[in-house]
């Protein structure tokens, strides 16, 4: 039981370890955004054929000299490709286009045929706002009927343990995924609301079998 | 014999629903088969989404100004040329293009795709240059959307006459649709709430803009002549263009303007509803700061829209499945087998579920599937712990039964964020609570009936 305790008090000492140290990182270097979550630049090409995506990947990948890009079809037709990188030249533009025109025997006029736009970087706060009001509702419910159902339990049980392992576990979750510079997208917050629940889960199972 | 019969029935089910749920039901239709089952909503994630880009509009306008420096809307017929002066104004000045502004800007597009209720978007501002980036879902209505967000959203009430600025948007707190049924019809009305300052503002104005009927020399009002009536009209404007001119019977605290007249056909009041849910979103999240126009908008395919990254993600569900089945039946071998068997029926069924129900299958929809799949797990396996081979059948009842008490709780938490995911706006969000309300229905009666039967049947006694 002794071993437990000490256990338990280095596992709470490491965890606040890792939850400072991410804090520490989202204040200093942020989130590591993926590409289509960063700031970025997406060149559309309107094409008069239709194309292979991979082939266009290949072509940007050899102009723009990295693999850190995402190529996307347009319309349905297939005659719109979206490439969206980290920085297009103008000259690298020009090679695409050129590129382009001889692989696919076409002529893209760079005035009418091609949109460069900047992707501004997505805002991660704005992303979870959605998930809050529903997730913050839930816990509370869930909270009411913790105490009601295990009212002998005492209110640490039901109110204090569960708040805090949600808290813990969710600070855990975006501590590492800071600190590992996981790239955040829209796992990101799939997995954290999944933790989340999870959590909640598992504070009804604990409570059940006590 | 009636055992093993019980039993087959159960299985040959649960075959079924297995057959139907994973594969369909195909009905020759011409010279092809087709499914008669409707087909999966696949979420924008998974499909695609309409990525537009906004930006800081830089047209001139041209102004035109008397001798007085009054701006017209036009030289009068007959006029002087010579005593008006023509100007190029940029729609947007070097002055009005902050970050407040661009803010600003930002904020009132958020709001009006949220009193749009369109259940999901992204929007990114720019801050160097105010250009502001959306995604939203590829609908027939995407081009009205984008549309109203351009819209300037300008609200005036000016004094008909001397054309004075009575009101502005700073007056307005929000505006919304009302409705009321009448022997003609219905009839949709906007309805613009004030706030402090405007309720004084429109109490005063209504006061003032009435119609006044002269009084005779015996001060009496004569009814024959109705030029002895005058009125003070006010107008109102909305996107700088006249929406009414009208005067005040009465003293008021809010607007109830009518949109359309009363009707029956459904196509009319959809139309009134449209119109009027439009004005309303304008005047409910203020005037635009600048003029926007629209850079580019393209439909662009998710980068999770190819099927390599789908069939991944199948597989990965399929696994923890498989895990999950294999561990119930290495457990609890032959009661574990039967109990996989209700388990794979029970995922059928809610695949058949998730088609009728339209429930939308996006990325989000991993939150749901694995939730399902562990309670599922855990259920079949609480039923199963205390079950012994040498039980007799009223035993078995007794045991199930107490251990579905124990699970109850589980399943009701469950249920909980179900309900309040479903009724949120957002379609990802709602769809979550849609497939989680209905995994955890299917659970606990595919357990109930099913599983429970069969392990009861199972017993030798």
């Amino acid at each position: 039981m002794k071993n437990m305790n000490n256990i338990m008090k280095i596992i709470t000492i490491i965890v606040a370890l890792i939850i400072l140290a991410g804090i520490i990182m989202i204040c200093v270097k942020g989130y590591n955004y993926d590409l289509l979550y960063s700031k970025s630049v997406r060149m559309n090409i309107y094409l008069t054929k239709e194309f292979k995506v991979d082939e266009i990947e290949e072509i940007a990948k050899e102009i723009l000299g990295t693999n850190k890009l995402k190529v996307q079809q347009g319309n349905t037709f297939g005659t719109v490709v979206s490439i969206v990188a980290k920085e297009i030249t103008e000259e690298q533009q020009n090679n695409i286009i050129q590129k382009l025109n001889e692989k696919y025997e076409i002529e893209i006029n760079k005035d009418n045929d091609i949109i460069v736009t900047q992707i501004p970087q997505a805002d991660i706060l704005k992303m979870i706002t959605k998930y809050i009001s529903p997730l913050v509702i839930t816990t509370i419910v869930i909270l009411v009927y913790f105490v009601i159902r295990y009212k002998n339990q005492g209110i640490i049980k039901c109110i204090g343990i569960p708040v805090l392992t949600l808290i813990g576990v969710s600070a855990l979750y975006v501590s590492i995924i800071a600190l590992t510079r996981i790239p955040v997208n829209e796992f990101f917050i799939i997995f954290l609301v999944l933790i989340y629940f999870l959590t909640l889960i598992c504070n009804a199972i604990k409570l059940n079998k006590q | 014999m009636e055992k093993k019969l019980k039993i087959a029935l159960i299985i040959l089910t649960m075959v079924l629903v297995t057959i139907v749920g994973f594969g369909g039901v195909y009905v020759k239709k011409l010279v092809s088969y087709n499914n008669i089952l409707p087909d999966y909503e696949l979420g924008t994630n998974l499909r695609g989404s309409r990525i537009t880009t906004l930006k800081v509009g830089d047209h001139t306008h041209e102004v035109i100004r008397d001798s007085e420096g009054n701006v017209v809307d036009k030289i009068p017929e007959g006029a002087d040329e010579n005593s008006y002066t023509k100007e190029q104004v940029p729609e947007n000045s070097e002055e009005s293009k902050t970050i407040e502004n661009y803010k600003k800007a930002e904020k009132i597009i958020r709001g009006r795709l949220k009193s749009s209720k369109i259940s999901k978007y992204d929007v990114r501002l720019n801050e160097e240059n105010g250009n502001i980036y959306i995604e939203l879902e590829d609908t027939d209505n995407t081009d009205t959307t984008l549309s109203h967000l351009l819209a300037s959203g300008k609200f005036e009430i000016i004094d008909t006459n001397d054309k004075t600025v009575l009101m502005t948007n700073d007056d307005v707190d929000n505006a919304n649709v009302l409705y009321s049924s009448t022997e003609t019809g219905v009839n949709v009305y906007l309805n613009v709430k004030f706030n402090k300052e405007g309720k004084k503002k429109i109490k005063q104005i209504s006061k003032d803009y009435t119609k006044v009927e002269e009084e005779n020399k015996e001060g009496e009002t004569t009814e024959e002549n109705e030029d002895t009536s005058t009125e003070k009209t006010v107008t109102m404007k909305i996107n700088d263009e006249e929406f009414l001119s009208t005067h005040f019977d009465e003293e008021i605290s809010e607007l109830n303007i009518s949109m359309g007249s009363a009707s029956t056909e459904s196509n009319t009041i959809n139309e009134n509803i449209e119109q009027a849910q439009y004005y309303a979103t304008l005047l409910s999240n203020g005037e635009m700061p600048l003029e926007y126009e629209v850079q580019s908008s393209d439909y662009i395919q998710s980068i999770y829209a190819n099927n390599v990254f789908q069939y991944i993600l199948l597989g990965v569900m399929t696994l923890i499945i498989l895990i999950s089945i294999v561990y119930i039946i290495i457990k609890h071998k032959k009661l574990g087998l039967l109990s996989a068997i209700v388990y794979i029926g029970s995922i059928a069924l809610l695949l058949i579920i998730i088609r009728y129900t339209k429930t939308e299958i996006g990325l989000e929809t991993i939150i749901p599937s694995i939730i399902l799949i562990l309670i599922n797990t855990y259920v079949n396996c609480k039923i199963l712990r205390n079950l012994d081979k040498d039980d007799s059948k009223e035993d078995r009842k007794t045991k199930i039964y107490k251990s579905c008490l124990k699970v109850i709780d589980l399943l009701i938490i469950t249920l909980i964020p179900s309900v309040i995911f479903t009724y949120n706006s957002f379609s990802a969000i709602s769809s979550i609570g849609t497939l989680l309300f209905w995994g955890i229905i299917v659970i606990a009666l595919m357990n109930v009936i099913f599983t429970r039967k069969l392990l009861i049947e199972e017993a030798k006694k």
